[in-house]
């Protein structure tokens, strides 16, 4: 017995919604991407300033510190760069939320222990004399939102993954 | 040990087992509903990684608010 897929013609309304949410799709990878590769590229050449702003945060065990410093600029600006272009857009958009929750996490205990550290999101880092850890937080639970929207879309305008592997649904 | 720490630790324990949950949802619902999934054993080798970065991240934290 073979089984058989019956499947429905999307409504006009139906096109146009999904051909909106691909577009929005592309200006959330665009931005994200486009803000990843930005911190990565900050932080690349100054892995010895990263290692201080994550030690900053008296989180990490100090032995991870140096290896986490030399990954995190690499990681960002690869996802960065998936995002940018639309390959596996949807496994790097899952790996940076899961980023910017650990930075959430960060920033917010911190500001619960009374640290004053400045995030080092974009290069710089360690002690500051004025954090801005509501403003960090939010800027990253929009990144987040961002992130979820693109793991939830499924599929967004101008991706070359769709036309190197097809799109798949 | 102060009540403003307690809670956020609550906090970030109720936030990791929610995130937990809607990626258990999420990947059930991605096998049941895309045309071609990809392999069912990389979804759950994946989702794996997710919990193991969760859970090691809200202990790590809860430990080092508290002590």
């Amino acid at each position: 017995m073979t089984a058989t897929i019956e499947t429905t013609p999307a409504s006009p309304a139906r096109r146009r919604a999904t051909t909106v949410l691909a577009w929005l799709g592309l200006a959330g990878r665009l931005y994200l991407g486009y803000t990843f590769i930005t911190a990565g590229i900050d932080k690349l050449p100054h892995p010895e300033t990263t290692r201080q702003a994550v030690f900053a945060y008296q989180l990490l065990p100090w032995q991870w510190l140096t290896a986490y410093a030399h990954a995190l600029p690499i990681a960002e600006l690869l996802l960065g760069i998936l995002l940018v272009v639309g390959v596996f857009t949807r496994s790097a958009a899952v790996l940076l939320a899961l980023g910017l929750c650990s930075f959430i996490v960060g920033i917010t205990s911190v500001w619960l222990r009374g640290i004053s550290i400045d995030c080092g999101c974009f290069g710089g880092g360690g002690a500051s004399t004025d954090p801005h850890y509501l403003e960090h937080t939010l800027r990253d639970v929009g990144y987040l939102a961002i992130a979820t929207y693109l793991v939830v879309v499924r599929r967004t305008a101008l991706a070359l993954g769709d036309w190197l592997f097809g799109h798949r649904d | 040990m102060r009540v403003k720490e307690v809670w956020y630790v609550v906090g970030l324990s109720v936030v990791s087992l929610a995130v937990i949950l809607v990626g258990l949802w999420f990947v059930r619902h991605e096998l049941r509903t895309r045309v071609q999934p990809p392999p069912a054993v990389l979804m759950w080798l994946a989702y794996a990684g997710v919990v193991a970065v969760v859970v090691f991240g809200a202990a790590r934290t809860s430990w080092v608010v508290l002590s």
